[in-house]
């Protein structure tokens, strides 16, 4: 090998003379250095293509070599090399064609990335979350014009139904049963859209006030019952006879028991139980919300509250549903100060949340919020 | 004489070796859909997800000029997309040479393609990392500036870049693609040509060639790499006009 210029051999960057033939005529310190080989001249006579990691290799058979050959030159080419410990050594190489005697030759200068590359891989991986959610919102809209509608259809297939006929007593009273009924579930799914866009711009607000959260769940109770007994589950409330105390706002707290309390009933099969407990655990205002319905998979559990997700435990989503109420609690939860939690033992065993609200002490009156 | 390019350039790879046979054939040369210069508008994902779709290029071309008695100058990939081209229509090939061919780059049970599944996915992971740049910056110019051809000159000038993605799905599809139960339907005379030290197609899928190919010669070169035509072209040349007069 001939001696290197010692300026050329010591640059902050790794250089090969590279032949025709694919084998290292030259190296300089730097680059065994980055290879972490002691001796620049180990390097040469060996081909290129065992120094570079595999899918490089193939990339510098079908890219860079062509171009090289085509153009004379390459710049800013990510290869990765391989170290002599087998590890990967990214580096951006620029090459430049030259001919030496009779025989082309190329130069070749690596520059470690190894911080820019863990930059850039971040940079994909952004890239790819990006389109992954713009793919979840256009899902997300499909669904939505699809749950919209199917309630529309039935309010418009009733209205027409009524108005061109003479309906009997009976009929009526079940058309406009469905209609009130579907209005009202369309209403809801309306107002979960605008929740949704609330949260995301960051504009929901609460009306918070010193409050017993005893009468609350009681009330979602109350209101669930009708469904609860139509399937025959066994709905039940366990309060304490003391007042529990917590800052909330009536309305929204009433949504995240409505959420989950209906959830409950929605994926219990008929026969089955539905427990909702209140009880406080040191600073905090517990509900505990158990059921003996469908449960929730390992694999699902983690992603239960978040936006747009839905397990797919029924093929036909015979449910229904946004995939909103369980993100929206737990967004409502937590603009609380208070968290919520899902545990289940398996599909088929049952689930159960707990929300958990920190606990106010000693109100003072003028606080209070009564009725 | 058709020469059809690789994985990663277009027919610009040929100029070292095309002109030599100028004076006895009719020189005919192609950018696949997606690379080069051809119509990117044209790419279609359905047509272009498999081999298929590029041999079908190949016959359009083919039937377009209605060529006869084709030779049919396949480098990588293009050999296997021949290869498909005439056993589709057989009568317009005379003879297929195929340079650095592979009928499956991907190891299986008792055959050694060169490469595992995941060498491939790293491959478009690494193409991902080199077009970053492309897609986040050039392909917006582009794609607004149809009529300005030096910018899509400008792009090519670095890779023969096309679109990131249409390359990605042609490096997916050449080298998932599996061919070999094809080799048995070629009815058209072919000839190998095989590198040595070729790290996309190594030897022993030059071996397993030979022997699954009816009707075929092989000869090892002295060129090193994957790509003689351009690294030994005089070596290229002559084993080629060799093939042909054997031929004849």
């Amino acid at each position: 090998m001939k001696d290197l210029d010692p300026l050329l051999d010591s640059a902050p960057c790794g250089f090969l003379v590279v032949g025709h033939d694919g084998l290292i005529r030259l190296a300089n310190a730097t680059a065994a250095e980055m290879l972490g080989v002691a001796q620049a001249a180990s390097l040469v006579g060996r081909h290129v293509d065992v120094l570079l990691s595999i899918p490089s290799r193939i990339f510098y058979q079908t890219h860079v070599f062509p171009t090289l050959c085509l153009q004379g030159r390459v710049h800013e080419v990510y290869v990765a090399l391989i170290g002599s410990g087998g590890e990967e050594v990214p580096v951006l190489l620029n090459a430049k064609r030259r001919t030496e005697g009779e025989r082309d030759v190329s130069d070749w200068i690596l520059v470690p990335m190894r911080q820019r590359n863990e930059l850039e891989n971040e940079i994909l991986k952004a890239r790819e979350i990006s389109e992954a959610s713009s793919r979840a919102k256009d899902q997300f809209l499909a669904l939505v014009s699809h749950e919209l509608r199917s309630p529309l259809s039935v309010i418009l297939n009733w209205a027409t139904l009524l108005s061109r006929v003479e309906p009997d007593a009976s009929t009526l009273k079940r058309g406009l049963e469905a209609i009130e009924r579907n209005a009202r579930a369309q209403s809801r799914l309306v107002d979960d859209i605008l929740d949704e866009v609330r949260t995301q711009t960051g504009k929901l607000r609460l009306e918070l006030a010193a409050l017993d959260a005893r009468p609350i769940l009681t009330a979602v109770l109350e209101s669930v019952a009708p469904a609860a007994r139509a399937k025959a589950i066994d709905l039940e409330g366990d309060l304490p006879a003391e007042k529990l105390f917590v800052r909330a706002d009536p309305n929204r707290l009433y949504q995240v028991f409505w959420n989950i309390v209906q959830n409950a009933v929605k994926f219990t099969p008929p026969g089955g139980r539905v427990r909702a407990a209140m009880r406080t655990s040191d600073a905090w205002v517990e509900a505990v919300i158990s059921d003996t319905g469908r449960g929730i998979s390992p694999e699902f559990l983690p992603h239960v509250f978040e936006r747009f997700r839905q397990e797919q435990a029924s093929p036909d989503r015979a449910e229904g549903g946004l995939g909103l109420g369980m993100a929206i609690s737990r967004n409502l939860v937590e603009l609380h100060g208070g968290s919520v939690s899902a545990s289940s033992s398996g599909l088929g065993l049952g689930s159960t949340f707990i929300v958990r609200l920190p606990a106010l002490q000693q109100p003072r009156e003028a606080d209070v919020e009564t009725g | 004489m058709m020469f059809a390019h690789g994985f990663g350039c277009d027919q610009t790879k040929w100029r070292l070796v095309a002109p030599a046979f100028e004076a006895d054939y009719r020189i005919v040369m192609f950018d696949y859909v997606g690379c080069g210069k051809s119509d990117w508008s044209a790419f279609d994902v359905q047509r272009y997800g498999s081999l298929h779709g590029y041999a079908q290029d190949v016959l359009d071309i083919l039937n377009a000029f209605d060529l006869r008695d084709v030779v049919f100058v396949g480098h990588s990939v293009s050999a296997m997309i021949g290869m498909l081209a005439s056993i589709e229509e057989p009568q317009r090939f005379s003879r297929l040479i195929h340079i650095g061919p592979s009928p499956c780059y991907v190891n299986d049970a008792g055959y050694i393609g060169g490469f595992e599944r995941s060498d491939i996915e790293g491959l478009l992971d690494l193409m991902e990392k080199n077009y970053v740049g492309w897609a986040a910056f050039l392909a917006p110019v582009v794609m607004k500036n149809p009529g300005r051809a030096e910018l899509t000159e400008e792009l090519q000038s670095s890779f023969c870049a096309t679109d990131p993605r249409v390359t990605r799905q042609f490096a997916r599809v050449t080298f998932f693609s599996d061919n070999r139960a094809d080799l048995a339907k070629l009815t058209v005379p072919s000839h190998i040509l095989q590198c040595s030290d070729d790290a996309i197609a190594p030897q022993s899928v030059g071996l397993y060639l030979q022997s699954a190919m009816p009707m075929t010669t092989f000869r090892q070169m002295s060129a090193t790499g994957h790509c003689p035509h351009m690294s030994h072209p005089a070596e290229t040349i002559a084993l080629m006009k060799e093939c042909l007069q054997q031929a004849s």
